[in-house]
């Protein structure tokens, strides 16, 4: 199965996992609404999930499947704590900002 | 009683000193503190009276008049060992068995036998280098001043319970109390010099607790700290001369240094010239003589019944005693005794021409008791039989008639609230009889009245002091010393005059008295002391609710009792204990190596009696002329003589010159080293403080608080591990 898989399309695999990771990455660091920020996070674990995922394949294992399986198991649970912590943060100040706890400074 | 008991007689006071802080846990038990201090002195005063005679070969009693005895120290006194304190033990090398095995049979005390050095191959006896452990040696003169420590120390405390009563920190005072006697005891009957310079500084620490025990009292705190460290300066130099004798003789055991530097072998050298001038620095530290002499004055800050035991009967003695104990070390070089007799001569004629001329009745009798300290320097000074034997005679009696004279001039200062001033008091007798009576006989014994205490103790020093001027029993007749001899019938006449100028103003005269502003009832004590006090009441103290402000009033019993056993002392102690005082001094290390009595000396100690009782007599009825029948008298030749008066009542302003040229280069020598100290050593310490608070500083900024700062921070830390990884794996 790996011989008659063209080798292109991992590479195209890659670069969508790739460019995925980018733009969270732009995202979290250029948006400041908690929920966006918090939604480009998610963004860049999909962009590795695709490449582990293309790997995977690539390679004939479900290793990177398996750990696939794993990561968005993960990312569920992290994802009902992060948006109940973005709820608690909303209603402490009233606002989205992260500017808006920026004192929590060293 | 067995020997061995002696070993208790410090010890007791110690156990009573923590027994006085145990109580100090609960305020109701405080008020037994002084029961147990009198309880545990008087108990070593009796051992010591009954166990400690016991010491030494009675056969050298027997003979002690022609002095023959002979130069054996172990027949003069026994040592009592109650523990072992410092061992140091070292290998002394030998060649062959033989010898190491001839060296453990002359040296039946080594424990060890001789051995095979494993790494040299060379034989070795391991032995003591060096030894002090609490061991006590009692000989007769140890017997003397345990006499004096104890049996004036319990009266003292039996007074204090009843002046002290009331008074904040009463189980404090008494621990204090203990304390000294522990430590004076130690000193007295110390075995080696460590032991000795222990108790040495036990004593100075207790003179420390007991100058301040008003510590509220800037004055007091002044006091307690010119008095330790003048002390420190003296003990400097003792300390350094026990260093010396250790390095000369090998030991610090004192009856075998005393016995190595009376056997005929012992050849003086530059050593045992120098042993003697650092001993005596620490002796005329602790007795206040010339030129460390300052702080015995300032030291009546304490409560009064210090100034009577401490500070006049006892701890300012150990001087004289520590020169009287080591007289053989002072006898190797040929100026140490004069020295110790020129500087007695000086100082007694010194403070007496001060006492003469000063307002506070505690400060007169502070300067008589350096003028009386002088004498008995001068006593001890003359390495003569007779005036050693003055010299510590007048050491037993002064303890009678100056705590005497102190703890009555406690009654005046506690029935007029603190009152000290001669001139704000008069006619005081009709208020308080019995003080009034029992100070005229401590100022008759001062005084040398004839056939009082003083009198004989004064006239034996003043008979040995001519007896070498004149050149008896061997001496070479010497001017300086009949100058000196001259210049203690002076001092004797002040001494006379002074103590009696003060007796006058105080008790004859008007009755007219101005009452002092200190409230001895603990006026800013807490309520708890209010309550002893009122307890206190019954036991005879007199002090009670019913009592007015503005009146003065006589001591209770408690404090009266102790005063007639002290006169009683003050009165006779001369005609008894001139015998048995004469037989214990000539039968101890003192007079040991002094020459035998050789020339019937008995007209001239007749005439210097006659001469020092009219002296007396004339001293007496000046001060009577001046300061009872024609006081305008005394104000105009005052007037006249007013610069005389205010040099001698500002004390030659020696304080005011040690201000000037001594404290203040001092404290400003001080400043600077504060500033190095500031600048330099601290600089350093802040710099090296400084290093990490820089690097935090440096760090700050990178912890912003901005989430987005974090995303960049970490894909930036991203790209470059990236890179290195990349550069690696392509690098390969």
């Amino acid at each position: 199965m790996t011989g008659e898989m063209p080798s292109f399309v991992l590479s195209h695999f890659l670069l969508t996992g790739a460019v995925l990771f980018a733009l969270g990455l732009i995202g979290f660091v250029t948006r400041r609404n908690l929920i966006i920020m918090f939604l480009c996070t998610e963004l860049m674990f999909q962009g590795v999930v695709v490449t582990l995922v293309a790997f995977a394949f690539h390679h004939g294992n479900l290793e990177g499947q398996t750990f696939v399986i794993f990561v968005l198991t993960i990312a569920a649970a992290e994802a009902a704590l992060a948006l109940a912590l973005v709820v608690l943060l909303f209603r402490r100040r009233r606002t989205l900002d992260a500017a808006a706890w920026a004192q929590l400074q060293g | 009683m067995e020997l061995s008991t002696v070993k208790w007689i410090p010890w007791l006071p110690a156990f009573s000193a923590v027994i006085c802080c145990l109580l100090c846990i609960r305020p109701a038990w405080r008020r037994y503190a002084a029961a147990v201090t009198v309880a545990a002195i008087l108990a070593s005063f009796i051992i010591a009276m009954l166990a400690a005679p016991r010491a030494g070969d009675p056969e050298i009693r027997g003979d002690y008049e022609t002095g023959a005895y002979g130069q054996e120290i172990a027949a003069v006194g026994e040592t009592v060992t109650a523990f072992r304190w410092i061992h140091f033990r070292d290998y002394r090398a030998f060649e062959t068995e033989e010898a190491a095995a001839a060296y453990t049979a002359e040296n039946p005390d080594l424990r060890d036998r001789p051995e095979l050095d494993p790494e040299t191959g060379a034989w070795r006896v391991l032995e003591t280098t060096f030894q002090a452990d609490f061991a006590y040696f009692i000989d007769p003169l140890t017997v003397l001043m345990l006499f004096v420590v104890c049996g004036i120390g319990s009266l003292v405390a039996i007074y204090g319970a009843g002046y002290m009563s009331g008074e904040r920190g009463y189980a404090r005072f008494f621990a204090a109390v203990s304390l000294f006697i522990f430590a004076m005891t130690t000193v007295v009957m110390a075995d080696n010099l460590v032991l000795l310079y222990l108790g040495w500084e036990m004593v100075g620490l207790a003179s420390y607790l007991l100058i301040g025990y008003y510590y509220h009292r800037p004055s007091a705190v002044a006091a307690a700290k010119k008095a330790f460290i003048v002390n420190r300066i003296g003990d400097l130099g003792f300390a350094l001369g026990i260093f010396l004798t250790f390095m000369r003789y090998e030991t610090v055991v004192i009856a075998e240094i005393l016995q190595m530097a009376t056997s005929a072998e012992h050849v003086a050298d530059w050593r045992d010239y120098a042993i003697p001038f650092l001993l005596l620095m620490g002796a005329i530290g602790k007795s206040a003589q010339i030129p460390l002499y300052m702080w015995l004055p300032d030291a009546m800050e304490g409560p009064t019944p210090v100034s009577a035991l401490i500070h006049a009967a006892t701890m300012v003695t150990s001087g004289v005693y520590m020169i009287a104990r080591l007289t053989p070390l002072f006898e190797l070089s040929p100026y140490a005794l004069p020295t110790v007799a020129t500087l007695g001569g000086i100082t007694a004629a010194f403070a007496a021409t001060i006492a003469t001329c000063q307002y506070d009745i505690k400060r007169i009798y502070a300067f008589s008791t350096v003028s009386q300290l002088g004498y008995m320097f001068m006593g001890v000074g003359m390495g003569l039989r007779y005036a050693v034997f003055g010299g510590l005679f007048h050491l037993l009696t002064h303890a009678f008639f100056k705590a005497l004279l102190f703890l009555t001039s406690g009654n005046v200062m506690h029935g007029l609230h603190g009152q000290l001033d001669i001139r704000k008091m008069s006619g005081l007798r009709k208020v308080m009889p019995y003080t009034c009576w029992l100070m005229f006989a401590g100022c008759l014994s001062l005084a040398a009245f004839p056939f009082t205490a003083a009198f004989f103790s004064k006239d034996a020093i003043l008979a040995g002091v001519f007896e070498r001027a004149l050149g008896y029993h061997g001496q070479e007749p010497s001017n300086w010393f009949f100058f000196l001899g001259s210049l203690a019938l002076a001092t004797a006449f002040l001494t006379a005059y002074y103590c009696f100028r003060a007796w006058f103003r105080v008790f004859m005269g008007p009755t007219e008295y101005e009452m002092g502003q200190e409230d001895h009832n603990g006026g800013d004590d807490a309520p708890a002391s209010a309550a002893a006090h009122a307890e206190s009441h019954d036991d005879g103290h007199g002090h009670g609710k019913d009592h007015g402000r503005g009146e003065a009033h006589e001591a209770g019993w408690l404090m009266l009792a102790p005063l007639f056993i002290l006169a009683a002392g003050a009165l006779f102690a001369g005609m008894v204990g001139y015998g048995i005082v004469k037989q214990l001094i000539w039968s101890s290390t003192a007079t040991m190596t002094m020459p035998a009595i050789v020339d019937d000396t008995s007209a001239l100690h007749l005439t210097l009696m006659v001469l020092s009782g009219a002296i007396a007599i004339g001293g007496i009825c000046t001060a009577g002329w001046f300061h009872w029948l024609h006081r305008d008298a005394a104000a105009r030749v005052g007037e006249r003589a007013a610069p005389l008066v205010r040099l001698l009542y500002n004390k030659y302003y020696i304080d005011d010159l040690c201000e000037r040229y001594l404290v203040r280069p001092l404290h400003a020598a001080g400043e600077v080293l504060y500033l190095i100290d500031r600048v330099i050593i601290d600089g350093l310490v802040a710099f090296f403080g400084f290093i990490p608070r820089l690097l935090g500083w440096s760090a700050r900024p990178s912890q912003h608080g901005v989430l987005q700062g974090y995303g960049v921070a970490m894909l930036a830390a991203l790209a470059l591990i990236v890179t290195v990884v990349m550069l690696a794996v392509y690098a390969t």
